[in-house]
């Protein structure tokens, strides 16, 4: 009997007919294995750009750059192990794609940050909520409009009020509270 | 008798208004959101977070130990009652608890659970504060060489522990570094990674990390399952209360378990969820029935919740008095430290003895809340697992966006928390712990500025390491951490391969 691990979600039931679950392969995890590399061997770049200073005295880029190293080493291998996995025939084949409700809460949440300063927490908040009950639920359009307003309105009333914090009321100043 | 004394003190404290008010209500927000399968401990506390930011440091950080024993608890609900873990270490309650709840026993499991949280919870407290001062005086003797070791320890041991591949874990950790370096560097001044954005000065928050990656990335799990709300068992409120013989049954067992728990939780790791399985096995090894366990045997709900929650306890015992986290929920309750203005460690209770001991009260308060509270109040948290899909996870998402944004009231701390998200589900989908990331994003500071004074300290010697007898003995419990798993399966290997053997030579 294996332990629960964070390397798993916490509840992953088998996917219901008609949802496709990304089950990832060799491939993709080469992928993944290429993208960080390049992008930590910038990182370890720009790190040695920073100063790695003397063992007795280190630079700001010092810890970065081993940090960088300790990746770089461990995806390496990481690496060889697929590659060697493909030449052995043994490659472990990817199965489905990411699922369209994964790419909209993901687009939702980005209309949320890039609008946010532009219509306020208030409007923003209300195509977020509105957003993502036409992905993941099959409400009347009327009733989501209506569940998203209220919701957005009770969030800005309670953290602006209640809690005392601020949230922007953007260009058309929708909100309780002042934005500067 | 100084520590009674002090103790004493932090009870009376705790008995402010505004304090218990914080309390009750960090412990009954962290059971409801710990009650909603797939948000877990760490993505509770890190959406809830935010909002103890508001707060007084003593109401703050109360709050905040609040949702961490709530969350924790509201995650066995869902296990019982619905079958499905509303965290890791709710796994093993729902091995009895839901076989109890369909023979129509789910009252007497819940009250068995509450009660062996309380318990292990108030054993754990009682642990700590005996343990607390002479730790502490043992870690005033701790330097940077001790706190650089100590956190590499930290992170080698839950790379061994975390499950999955070594290799990767060890990537992980690499990465969470590399995000923490991002931003102004307080030890030179100077601003690293910032690709000339201002945006990136101020570095990656905390909460966007823990909120996207555990909580946005769990509801971005969920929302492929497309599973419906659950239905489940009515729990009428006298049926909660356990008969004398699951009373006698379970005694046993949450002692041993809050016991197996505290220890374990003094160890990196995911230290809930090993203590948890620990427990069960341990009970079932030793029951004189162990037929019953996974039909519905009452100690394998008892176990497994004390030890669930002693582990917490012992979880404590680091952060509290060396300033680290061991694991995902400490990681946090470090930031909540921090944005407090409170720095855990050996001098914390020397520094700040009123503070150290209000929170020692408040937590063996907030376990009594979480018996006080949770059983009545179980209706409505039935209640709250028949909230649609859809509409749950909105709210949720809502949330934790308001609350990521309001930590510094800054839009970059959303879109790293998209990121997060992102990334978090990657990891997920490959296998990589998020855990590791994350501890590693927390440890960083302290890692890296210890790692610096000891390499002044040593002018770039680091054979200096092992000329300290602390130093050295963290040096060699690492080294077994790393070798051992490997020597008990070659033992084990040997083992077998001489049974082999031996079978053969008895069969001519």
């Amino acid at each position: 009997m294996t332990p629960a691990r964070d390397t798993t979600a916490i509840y992953a039931p088998q996917a219901s007919p008609g949802y496709v679950e990304w089950k990832p392969g060799t491939i993709a995890g080469i992928v993944f294995d290429v993208v960080t590399l390049a992008v930590t061997s910038g990182y370890a770049m720009l790190a040695v750009g920073l100063g790695i200073g003397s063992p007795d005295d280190p630079g700001p880029g010092f810890f970065p750059l081993i940090a960088a190293a300790l990746v770089i080493l461990c995806l390496t291998i990481d690496l060889v192990r697929r590659v060697l996995l493909i030449a052995g025939g043994r490659r472990i084949p990817g199965s489905g794609r990411v699922s369209w409700q994964v790419v909209g809460i993901v687009g939702a949440i980005a209309f949320y940050f890039v609008t946010l300063a532009i219509l306020g927490h208030t409007l923003a908040a209300t195509a977020l909520v509105a957003a993502l009950l036409f992905l993941l639920g099959s409400r009347r359009w009327w009733m989501v409009i209506g569940i998203a307003i209220l919701s957005a309105t009770l969030s800005d009333l309670l953290f602006t009020t209640v809690l005392g914090l601020h949230l922007p009321t953007g260009l058309f100043n929708v909100g309780w509270s002042e934005w500067t | 008798m100084d520590v009674i004394s002090n103790l004493a003190a932090g009870f009376a404290n705790i008995f402010d208004p505004v304090l218990l008010l914080m309390l009750l209500v960090g412990v009954l927000v962290g059971s409801i959101v710990g009650v909603l399968p797939g948000i877990g401990p760490v993505g509770a506390m890190a959406i809830l977070l935010p909002i103890s930011f508001t707060l007084d440091p003593a109401a703050g950080l109360i709050m905040t130990a609040g949702i961490y024993l709530g969350s924790q608890y509201g995650g066995s609900t869902s296990a019982i009652l619905v079958g499905v873990p509303g965290e890791a270490s709710s796994v093993v309650t729902l091995m009895d608890g839901y076989p109890m709840a369909k023979k129509g026993r789910a009252g007497v499991a819940l009250g068995i659970a509450a009660i062996a949280s309380f318990v292990a919870g108030t054993l754990a407290i009682l642990l700590l504060t005996i343990v607390a001062t002479p730790l502490s005086d043992f870690a005033k003797q701790f330097a940077s060489p001790e706190f650089l070791l100590i956190s590499i320890f930290a992170l080698v041991a839950l790379s061994r522990l975390a499950g999955g591949s070594t290799v990767l874990t060890f990537a992980a950790v690499g990465i969470g570094i590399m995000l923490a370096t991002v931003g102004l560097d307080s030890g030179s001044g100077a601003v690293r990674f910032d690709l000339g954005l201002p945006a990136l000065i101020d570095g990656i928050e905390l909460t966007a990390v823990a909120v996207g990656m555990f909580g946005i990335a769990e509801i971005l799990l969920m929302a492929e399952s497309g599973e419906d709300s659950q239905k489940m068992p009515h729990v009428p409120f006298r049926s909660l209360w356990p008969g004398p013989r699951d009373l006698r049954r379970s005694a046993g067992p949450m002692v041993r378990g809050g016991l197996l728990g505290f220890f374990l939780g003094l160890l990196p790791g995911p230290s809930g969820v090993v203590s948890s399985y620990g427990s069960y096995a341990l009970e079932k090894k030793i029951s004189k029935h162990p037929e019953q366990f996974g039909q519905g045997a009452v100690e394998g709900v008892a176990g497994p919740e004390a030890a669930n929650n002693g582990a917490g306890g012992g979880a404590m015992v680091p952060l509290l008095i060396l300033g680290l986290p061991f694991n995902g929920p400490t990681a946090l309750l470090l930031a909540g430290f921090t944005v407090q203005g409170v720095i855990p460690g050996p001098l914390f209770m020397e520094n700040d003895p009123v503070l150290f001991w209000t929170l020692i009260a408040g937590f063996f308060a907030a376990n009594v809340a979480l018996l006080v509270l949770n059983l009545p109040l179980v209706g409505l948290f039935t209640s709250l697992l028949r909230i649609p899909r859809d509409l749950l996870m909105a709210i949720v998402i809502l949330i934790a966006v308001i609350g990521t944004f309001a930590t510094r009231n800054n839009v970059m701390d959303v879109f790293w928390m998209f990121a997060m998200a992102i990334l978090g589900y990657i990891l997920v989908k490959l296998h990589i712990s998020r855990v590791a990331v994350m501890l590693a994003f927390v440890i960083t500071p302290i890692l890296e500025s210890s790692l610096q004074q000891t390499l002044v300290l040593s002018g770039g010697n680091l054979g200096y390491l092992f000329t300290r007898p602390i130093s050295l003995g963290i040096i060699i419990i690492t080294v077994l951490i790393v070798f051992a798993p490997m020597a008990i399966k070659l033992l084990a290997r040997k083992a077998k391969v001489r049974n082999v053997l031996e079978q053969e030579v008895d069969a001519e």
